[in-house]
């Protein structure tokens, strides 16, 4: 049984007060990087929150190979153009890119 | 830093004994190098200068700071619109590492700032005209056959830039150990594509919003030249459109701060050679394979370790987004 809040709630409502009630008494240099704090809390939460779509994706791009294997299979043209690693990989950078912004926020 | 040895330095660099140092302060710079305001006095008079050393961790395909200071010499001889060489100091006993001494040159350069701020710049499309004359100035600065002797350190141009370019960063990544399939998948896709480069020539390599200033009338300054050399020409062109350099305003081609038409217009009317779209196109899918590999590389510092800072920390967790653009721009169907 896990804890309520969970860790991700507890990091989400961190980075609200940052960002509601720190944030904006901040000028210069401390609200720069009170921002990237909160960014960085965000980045963190959702990690946690889409750790099972990131694994899937992980291993959908390796496909049971070595992260090494397919680095070196794709510099040795064994996989150029191959349609399946690129739907992988779309996939992957989909789901990490979603971890660094929201695509509510643009992207 | 010895305040004596330096004002004793740049006194006797400039014949002036007299000369005081009112008021040395940082200056907000790059993540590779750090940079000072230093005030002085002569007769008084006042010049102020800024000082530029390495910071404490470097990037590695980065050019020394007596090797930048040489470019910048020749460039600023060839009527580029850069910030004075005033001198160079390999003697590491005057403040504890080689520096240059440049003229201080007012501006803002921070990329958010220029693209967000329109009071900066004046005219935007003006602006990105000036940009384009200015890049077309840097392209004709050298001749590679017949580079001063300062120069020697640059060696010959490469045959083939885009592949050279390649085999660095794939160098890169491995000198950090990083794993990551989509990037090399672009890099194969940028070797197989590789456009040919009949005439290379000098290049920044860095040239984008971020490393030139504005005042409120427009350009003061191209900044940072650690990574110049032989290449081709539409690697600049590239770099500077690039979607991932355009700082919250995709809709501004040229740099976040004007139409690519003006950038252009304004490097054509300045001698630049004719410009090749695809080249071109191909070079700004490698700019967000380049930025990929330097933002890991800028991770890579923070998580080794050698040097806390969130700001590195953050840059490393972007390079996914980047990843996104450069599989849009790789779909299998463009290999052939």
């Amino acid at each position: 049984m896990q804890d309520e809040p969970s860790g991700a709630a507890l990091l989400d409502a961190a980075r609200r007060a940052l960002t509601e009630e720190v944030v904006p008494g901040l000028t210069g240099r401390p609200r720069y990087v009170a921002l990237m704090v909160a960014n960085a809390i965000g980045i963190a939460a959702r990690e946690i929150t889409e750790a099972e779509r990131l694994s899937g994706a992980q291993a959908g791009v390796l496909a049971g190979e070595p992260v090494e294997g397919l680095v070196a299979a794709i510099r040795a043209g064994a996989r150029d153009a191959d349609p399946n690693l690129y739907a992988a990989l779309e996939t992957a950078a989909a789901a990490a890119g979603q971890v660094w912004k929201p695509a509510s926020r643009g992207g | 830093m010895d305040q004596e040895r330096l004002r004793a330095w740049i006194a006797a660099h400039l014949g002036r004994p007299d000369l005081a140092i009112a008021e040395i302060r940082p200056l907000g710079g790059g993540s590779i190098q750090e940079n000072r305001l230093v005030r002085c006095q002569i007769a008084g008079e006042s010049r102020d200068f800024v000082l530029r050393m390495d910071a404490s961790a470097t990037i590695a395909s980065s050019r020394s700071r007596a090797e930048e200071f040489r470019i910048l010499e020749a460039v600023w001889k060839a009527g580029v619109r850069v910030p004075e060489p005033v001198g160079f100091c390999d003697d590491p006993a005057v403040i504890g590492a080689p520096f240059a001494l440049m003229g201080l040159v007012e501006g803002v350069g921070l990329g958010p700032r220029i693209a967000k701020d329109l009071s900066l710049g004046g005219d935007r499309e003006r602006l990105a005209e000036a940009l384009g004359r200015e890049l077309a100035k840097i392209h004709a600065a050298l001749d590679p056959a017949t580079p001063p002797a300062s120069l020697a350190f640059l060696g010959a141009p490469e045959p083939d830039p885009a592949r050279a370019e390649i085999a660095r960063l794939r160098a890169s990544l491995d000198g950090i150990g990083a794993k990551r399939p989509a990037i090399e998948w672009g890099l194969r896709w940028g070797e197989i594509r590789a456009p040919a480069c009949p005439a290379p020539n000098l290049v920044h390599r860095d040239f984008r919003t971020g490393n030139y200033m504005v005042d409120a009338n427009g350009l003061t300054a191209v900044l940072d030249w650690e990574f110049a050399g032989w290449g081709d020409p539409a690697q600049d062109l590239g770099w500077f459109c690039a979607a991932c350099w355009r700082f919250g305003r995709p809709d501004l081609e040229a740099g976040g701060i004007g139409s690519r038409a003006a950038f252009y217009r304004g490097y054509v009317e300045a001698g630049g050679r004719p410009i090749d779209p695809e080249s071109v196109a191909y070079w700004e899918v490698m700019a967000h394979l380049r930025w990929a590999v330097i933002a890991l590389e800028q991770g890579a510092r923070h998580v080794s370790g050698r040097e806390f800072s969130l700001e590195l920390a953050l840059t490393g967790r972007m390079v996914p987004d980047l990843e996104r653009a450069i599989l849009r721009a790789t779909a299998p169907a463009s290999w052939s």
